[in-house]
C-alpha cells in the first residue's frame, strides 16, 4: 500500500457510508439511485487503494454505472408512489435497534479478535500475478458457478424484457386505465 | 487499516439491512440489498488480502454480477406493479385471492 492509500481508504470509505446512511432514509428514488452511485463508487476506489486492483475496475467500470443506469431507467416516468407516510410501525423500529445493537457488539468483538493475535495485521503484498491468478481461477475453479452466474443473467434478461412490455388495449381497460395508461 | 475495513464493512451492511426491514417502496429496498452485497464484498477483499489468497476477489465480482441481476429483475418488476396497481408499497402487496 502506498502512503496515500489510507487515506484514499478512510476518506471513500466515509463517502459511502454517508451515501449509504442518507440511501435507507430516502423517500425519492431518484435522489436514492444517485446515492448508490455514489456508494459503489465509493467502495470502488477503496477496493483500489487496498489493492484489489481488478475488483476495483470492475466495480467503477461495470458495476457502478450499470446498478446507476437499471436504476435510473427504473424510476423514470413512474407516478407518485403513493407510499403511506404514517410513523413506520414499531416493530420496524425495534429491528432497527436491534440490528445496531448487534453490530456494536460484532463490531467489539472482532476489534478484540484483531487485538489478540501477535503483532499488528498487514496485507499481504499484491502484484501483477494476481490479475492472472483471478482470470485463471475463473476458467478454472470457479467455472461451475461463472456459468450457472451466466444462466442467472440470461433468464433474467429474458424475464426482464417480457416485464417491461406494455399491457395491451384491452387489459388496460380492464384494470380501469384508458389506452395512454391513465385512468378511465 | 484491517480492522477498520472490517469496521466499515459491517456498519454498511446492517445499513442495508434495516434498508430492507423498514423501507417500504420496493426499489429502495433492492438498493439496500447492493449496499449489503457492498459490505459482504469489502470483508471478502479485505480478507483475502489479509491471507494473500485471492478466491474471496473472484466470489465478490460474482456476488456482485448476481446483486447486478436482482436489481434488473426487481427493479422491472417493481416498474411493472407502479404501472399496472398504481401502487409502490410492499406492505400493500397481497398474496392473489382465490
Amino acid at each position: 500500500m502506498g502512503t496515500l492509500a489510507p487515506v484514499i481508504i478512510v476518506v471513500f470509505s466515509m463517502l459511502s457510508l454517508l451515501g449509504a446512511f442518507l440511501l435507507v432514509r430516502q423517500r425519492d428514488p431518484i435522489t436514492a439511485a444517485i446515492l448508490l452511485i455514489l456508494v459503489s463508487a465509493g467502495t470502488g476506489f477503496v477496493f483500489l487503494a487496498m489493492g484489489a486492483h481488478l475488483v476495483g475496475i470492475i466495480q467503477l467500470l461495470v458495476f457502478t454505472p450499470l446498478i446507476g443506469f437499471v436504476l435510473k431507467y427504473a424510476t423514470l416516468e413512474l407516478p407518485d408512489p403513493n407510499i403511506r407516510r404514517d410513523p413506520v410501525p414499531m416493530v420496524r423500529v425495534a429491528a432497527a435497534i436491534t440490528i445496531t445493537v448487534l453490530g456494536l457488539i460484532i463490531i467489539i468483538d472482532m476489534i478484540s479478535v484483531f487485538k489478540s493475535g501477535s503483532g499488528p495485521i498487514q496485507y499481504q503484498p499484491v502484484g501483477f500475478t494476481d490479475f492472472i491468478n483471478i482470470v485463471t481461477a475463473f476458467l478454472s475453479d470457479w467455472l461451475y458457478p461463472v456459468i450457472l452466474v451466466g444462466m442467472l443473467a440470461t433468464i433474467s434478461a429474458i424475464l426482464t424484457a417480457h416485464l417491461a412490455r406494455k399491457p395491451q388495449a384491452g387489459k388496460q381497460e380492464q384494470n380501469g386505465l384508458g389506452p395512454e395508461g391513465d385512468s378511465v | 487499516m484491517p480492522a477498520f475495513i472490517v469496521i466499515i464493512a459491517i456498519i454498511l451492511s446492517l445499513t442495508g439491512l434495516y434498508g430492507i426491514v423498514c423501507n417500504r417502496n420496493p426499489l429502495i429496498s433492492v438498493m439496500s440489498l447492493v449496499l449489503i452485497v457492498n459490505g459482504a464484498g469489502l470483508m471478502l477483499v479485505n480478507l483475502d488480502l489479509i491471507l494473500g489468497i485471492f478466491h474471496g476477489q473472484v466470489l465478490t465480482i460474482i456476488i456482485l454480477a448476481l446483486a447486478v441481476f436482482t436489481a434488473i429483475f426487481t427493479s422491472s418488476l417493481s416498474r411493472k406493479f407502479f404501472r399496472e396497481k398504481n401502487m409502490a408499497d410492499v406492505d400493500e402487496f397481497q398474496r392473489p385471492q382465490g
